[in-house]
């Protein structure tokens, strides 16, 4: 597969092509990571960011890619696991006890959320997933999840984000978040 | 309670759909109305999850494909003793210069290998492929024959309507055994290997072959890829399977004995066979999880440890 092909598929939200790329550079991208002091886990858990973020940027149409995807994906990981390593030697010499605090309210929040869409449907989270964190656009979304036309990837998005907000919001406010 | 066209253009800021200007101006209207500053808090937490939520999804996807090291790996990794690339590797070092002697000059690059080439340290692999063509065409020859005989005694129904789709005109089944095999001298090729063979979507120059190109040197033309095996241990005595797309996903108990599989690329295709605790079963293309069917045809098995046995 060409670039090309490969960027066109992804735009159209085509998930076999990330399983494709993400097999083709698992050793080439997880390299970055062990021959700089990294452990297996964490040299995949960059990779993973990094084609997610190739990924997200690439479906939603904000990527233009001026290289190889290859090479983009490479100083993605390389930029990752820098500032990994920095976060590591900051950890190690600093307290960081306010933030930690204020960063488990924010995770406890977070949990709530991710509740919240677990307990929509199947349309509803692919609507609303593709939406949000791909960027594909109405036509996208109707081709992927069968519907009719774009109208009704529309009116679905609207009432999914509807009933996740006011699920998310009895949920906040019975654990006293408001 | 922050009104229907505010809650549009919180969406739109909050998901980077706004010019600098618009979103400037916003965040001004923003920091002067605290309820509409909470809403859009509020709105910047749920998209943050839903995309958090999609994240995850993905990387529970990513997990699932097997990265285990392909047949370019298998120099490097001997331990791995899992696909025909290493069976055909051995054959290669074992029996090799003379078969390749003549074919040598027809073998175009495989794609695969070009692209390496951009990782510096790797060694460069072993091209394995020519030997291989070899003995699937032994394989062809012996199943030709095997197939000659059911039509004879006409108990495989199958292999008839096999025939007369290469004729491309029913054959009624009055007509004698004789003529059959008439016609299966004159005009079979072994395209009897088609519906069961692999990948159709990933190698169009397969479906594409017209008959004439089944020649001596056709099938080195494939881009040999090796499919993509994803595997998950489970207790189970069977083997379940899914195979789509240039990809497998196996279900089973392999944690006492590994698993092999055996690709069989010639010119019409791929067949994929699994060797499990001295079963072969069949992998045909399915994308419903479901029991992989042993194989019973016993004049396949001796053919498939025949390759094995070679390798």
């Amino acid at each position: 597969m060409k670039d090309s092909d490969i960027l066109e598929r992804i735009s159209r939200g085509d998930e076999k092509v990330l399983d494709h790329l993400y097999k083709k550079y698992y050793r080439m991208m997880t390299k970055v990571v062990l021959s700089n002091s990294g452990t297996e886990e964490e040299a995949k858990d960059v990779y993973q960011e990094a084609l997610l973020a190739f990924w997200q940027k690439a479906s939603s149409g904000k990527l233009v890619l001026t290289s190889k995807i290859s090479t983009y994906l490479y100083s993605i990981c390389l930029n990752q696991w820098r500032k990994e390593l920095d976060r590591k030697s900051r950890l190690s010499s600093e307290e960081v006890d306010g933030e930690e605090i204020q960063g488990h309210d924010a995770e406890e929040r977070l949990r709530i959320v991710k509740e919240c869409i677990d307990e929509l449907g199947d349309v509803c989270k692919g609507v609303l997933t593709y939406y949000y964190f791909d960027g594909l656009g109405m036509q996208d979304i109707a081709e992927k999840m069968n519907f009719a036309n774009t109208d009704t990837a529309k009116t679905k998005k609207y009432k999914c984000k509807k009933k996740l907000d006011s699920l998310i919001k009895s949920k906040y406010t019975a654990e006293d978040f408001f | 309670m922050p009104q229907e066209n505010q809650i549009d253009k919180i969406e739109q800021y909050q998901t980077g759909n706004m010019s600098p200007e618009e979103a400037a101006s916003f965040e001004k209207e923003l920091a002067a109305d605290p309820s509409l500053k909470a809403e859009s808090d509020f709105q910047s937490e749920i998209i943050n999850g839903i995309k958090e939520y999609r994240k995850s999804q993905l990387k529970l996807r990513l997990d699932a494909i097997d990265v285990s090291p392909g047949w370019f790996e298998f120099a490097q990794q001997s331990t791995l003793v899992k696909s025909f690339g290493g069976i055909a590797l051995a054959t290669a070092i074992g029996s090799g210069v003379y078969f390749l002697a003549d074919t040598k000059e027809e073998i175009p690059q495989p794609k695969e290998i070009a692209n390496i080439e951009s990782i510096s340290d790797m060694t460069v692999p072993v091209y394995e492929v020519p030997q291989f063509e070899w003995a699937i065409k032994e394989l062809e020859t012996v199943e030709t024959k095997s197939i000659k005989e059911q039509v004879i005694t006409k108990s495989e129904t199958t292999a008839i309507e096999n025939t007369s789709r290469i004729e491309a005109a029913p054959i009624s089944t009055q007509e004698t055994a004789s003529a059959i095999e008439e016609k299966l001298e004159e005009s079979f090729t072994p395209d009897f290997s088609a519906p069961d063979a692999g990948d159709v979507s990933d190698n169009s120059e397969i479906s594409s072959a017209t008959l004439d190109e089944v020649t001596e040197g056709a099938s080195t033309k494939n881009e040999l890829q090796p499919i993509e095996v994803e595997t998950k241990n489970s207790k189970g005595s069977k083997i379940k399977y899914k195979y789509y797309d240039g990809k497998l996903f196996l279900n089973g108990n392999f944690s006492k004995e590994p698993y092999e599989i055996l690709e069989i690329n010639s010119a019409n295709g791929r067949r994929i066979y699994l060797l499990h605790l001295n079963k072969y079963y069949e992998v045909k293309i399915n994308d419903r999880l479901s029991e992989l069917p042993e194989v019973t045809d016993i004049k396949l098995i001796q053919e498939l440890r025949l390759i094995k046995a070679n390798k």
